[in-house]
């Protein structure tokens, strides 16, 4: 299979594994993961532009379209556009879910995640955890590349980059980190895409507005997060401003105001 | 000698850039707060301040201008991480998308725009000397305020009441609660502060250092920002010092290619970012010395309710 472009990875398994325990660590996977985006466009723009470009393209920078057999086949015997990576991606969710639920590694991923000192306590080993979701979560983005380059793309060119990587963190936020929720994320955030590649057909308006309504969506989701499980109150900062140690206005728990509306 | 002089202007002129970014975030970071959104602040910036150069013709009302969305778009981040407690990385990646989308959306009409002539800085005797004057002497007057805002930094940090409440915020948001400090007012301040100085750099790259708006423009130097801080410990004259270290990285790339070395421009391009790999990679072989230098509560979330 080809390297994938757009290896910037993400995937719900990676998150519950990595976020919460690494916050020590923190900045430093998630900088790693914005530089290397740039380190895999260069790569990608080098092959196109140098060794693997297309002797008959008129100097385009693009390679030969791939061999029928090497592309992925469509389903439906070619009635609709779309092709097996469906029922890989159908799988995979259903593979993930077993994984995750069914399975005493995923368990100790998923405790890994929500606890980590819970984890040590039983020996889990975080490093293994680690591992395990961060090849698996390459190993499926780069599916997820090489799918999308042998299947409708069907040659590599500059433009292969569609953002997806970074979409495909919002899609697992927005799919509640859960394989399934995903399925439906993913359905929404493609709309987004199909959605922007409209507008600037019929509409002349730029492409890039997708990225605006996924960074919205994103804040309305981790905002609405907040807003589910507390409820604001505003308490008025002046009669307070004598005893500072009392906030301006705090979020409290919505078990803790029952009755107090 | 004088390819020499002009390489170390230029790097001079692409850590000034990384300087601004890394010391916004620096400041961030001292309050405890990570700001992955930079790379789409200083996009926006970057078209702010392109738009305003365009339309006044003037580059210190652009610098401004560029200040001001970046500030602008720091609160909102600030608000949403600060206030109602979501994911600081979740919410900055949100941040960068956005971003990103909006200055391509919003600068679509300024791609063909151009600005009028660049003006020439040249301070009167300094700039005469032989190789000092046009390498250190000719540049902008941004990159001298660079320097100044690093020194001032440092003062403020460490030796000014302030920057001691700042740094407790960082520290401990909980103590300095209970001693009565407004940390999530402080945090705000902290946050716009750091977006108007991400703002700022990223002005200066749309106005003096690549006159022009092109899509993507930044091309990860917000990234490489946030890498500094780490890189730098957290302390400004080592963010300082590795902003021209990447500097002289992004500019040795152009220098080797007009040697004529016989590498591939992409792999050449590469190599700013592969040392921000490198660097963040052995960095984090050294577990305790990050830890004793990071801002205690740096990513976590403090709701003084309890």
């Amino acid at each position: 299979m080809l390297a994938t472009p757009t290896a910037d990875y993400e995937c719900p398994l990676r998150h519950r594994a990595s976020c919460e325990r690494t916050r020590l660590w923190s900045t430093v996977p998630w900088v790693i993961d914005g530089v290397l985006v740039y380190v895999a466009d260069m790569v990608l723009s080098y092959l196109v532009y140098g060794p693997w470009k297309d002797p008959q393209g008129y100097n385009f920078p693009q390679t030969i379209s791939f061999l029928e057999a090497t592309k992925v086949p469509r389903l439906f015997g070619g009635m609709f556009r779309v092709n097996i990576g469906l029922v890989v991606a159908l799988l995979a969710v259903a593979g993930f879910w077993l994984f995750m639920f069914r399975i005493y590694a995923g368990f100790q991923l998923q405790v890994g995640g929500l606890a980590a000192a819970a984890a040590r306590y039983a020996g889990f080993s975080s490093r293994k955890a680690l591992w395990l979701a961060m090849l698996t979560s390459g190993g499926m983005a780069g599916l997820a590349g090489a799918l999308e380059t042998a299947g409708p793309l069907g040659q590599l060119t500059p433009h292969v980059p569609a953002g997806y990587g970074f979409a495909g963190i919002i899609v697992a936020f927005v799919g509640r980190l859960h394989p399934v929720g995903s399925v439906f994320s993913a359905v929404l955030m493609s709309m987004f895409f199909i959605g922007g590649e409209l507008a600037q057909s019929r509409l002349g308006m730029p492409k890039s507005l997708t990225g605006v309504f996924q960074g919205l969506l994103l804040f309305s989701l981790l905002a609405c997060d907040t807003l589910i499980y507390y409820r604001p109150r505003w308490h008025f900062a002046r009669a307070q401003r004598k005893e500072r140690t009392r906030p301006a206005n705090v979020l409290i728990p919505h078990a803790t105001v029952e009755g107090n509306v | 000698m004088d390819a020499m002089a002009l390489l170390l202007a230029a790097t001079l002129n692409a850590g000034t850039v990384l300087a601004f970014a890394a010391l916004g975030l620096l400041i961030n970071e001292r309050a405890g707060i990570v700001n992955l959104g930079a790379e789409g602040i200083m996009l926006v910036a970057a078209v702010a301040g392109f738009a305003t150069a365009v339309h006044t013709g003037n580059d210190w009302m652009a610098l401004t201008a560029g200040a001001a969305a970046g500030a602008l778009l720091a609160a909102v981040f600030g608000l949403l991480v600060i206030w109602l407690n979501t994911n600081q990385y979740a919410t900055g990646l949100a941040l960068s998308l956005f971003g990103s989308g909006f200055s391509a959306f919003v600068g679509i009409r300024f791609t063909q725009e151009k600005l009028g002539e660049r003006s020439h800085y040249d301070i009167p005797v300094l700039s005469d000397i032989p190789f000092i004057g046009p390498a250190l002497f000719r540049q902008h007057p941004m990159v001298y305020v660079a320097i100044a805002l690093t020194v001032a930094l440092a003062w403020f940090l460490y030796r000014s009441r302030a920057g001691l409440v700042l740094r407790a915020v960082g520290e401990s948001p909980e103590s300095a609660h209970a001693l009565g400090y407004p940390v999530r007012r402080i945090r705000l301040i902290a946050v716009m502060v750091g977006g108007a100085l991400c703002g700022i750099s990223g002005a200066y790259i749309s106005v003096v250092y690549t006159p022009l708006w092109v899509e993507g423009m930044v091309a990860g130097k917000g990234w490489i920002a946030l890498a500094l801080t780490t890189f730098a410990t957290w302390r400004p004259s080592r963010v300082l010092l590795g902003a021209y270290l990447f500097g002289g990285v992004t500019m040795l790339q152009f220098h080797l290619q007009g040697e004529g070395v016989q590498i591939s421009s992409q792999m050449l391009t590469m190599l700013p970012y592969l040392a921000t790999i490198a660097v963040l990679v052995l960095i984090s072989r050294n577990a305790t010395w990050i830890r004793v230098n990071m801002p205690a509560s740096l990513g976590k979330p403090f709701s003084p309710g309890g």
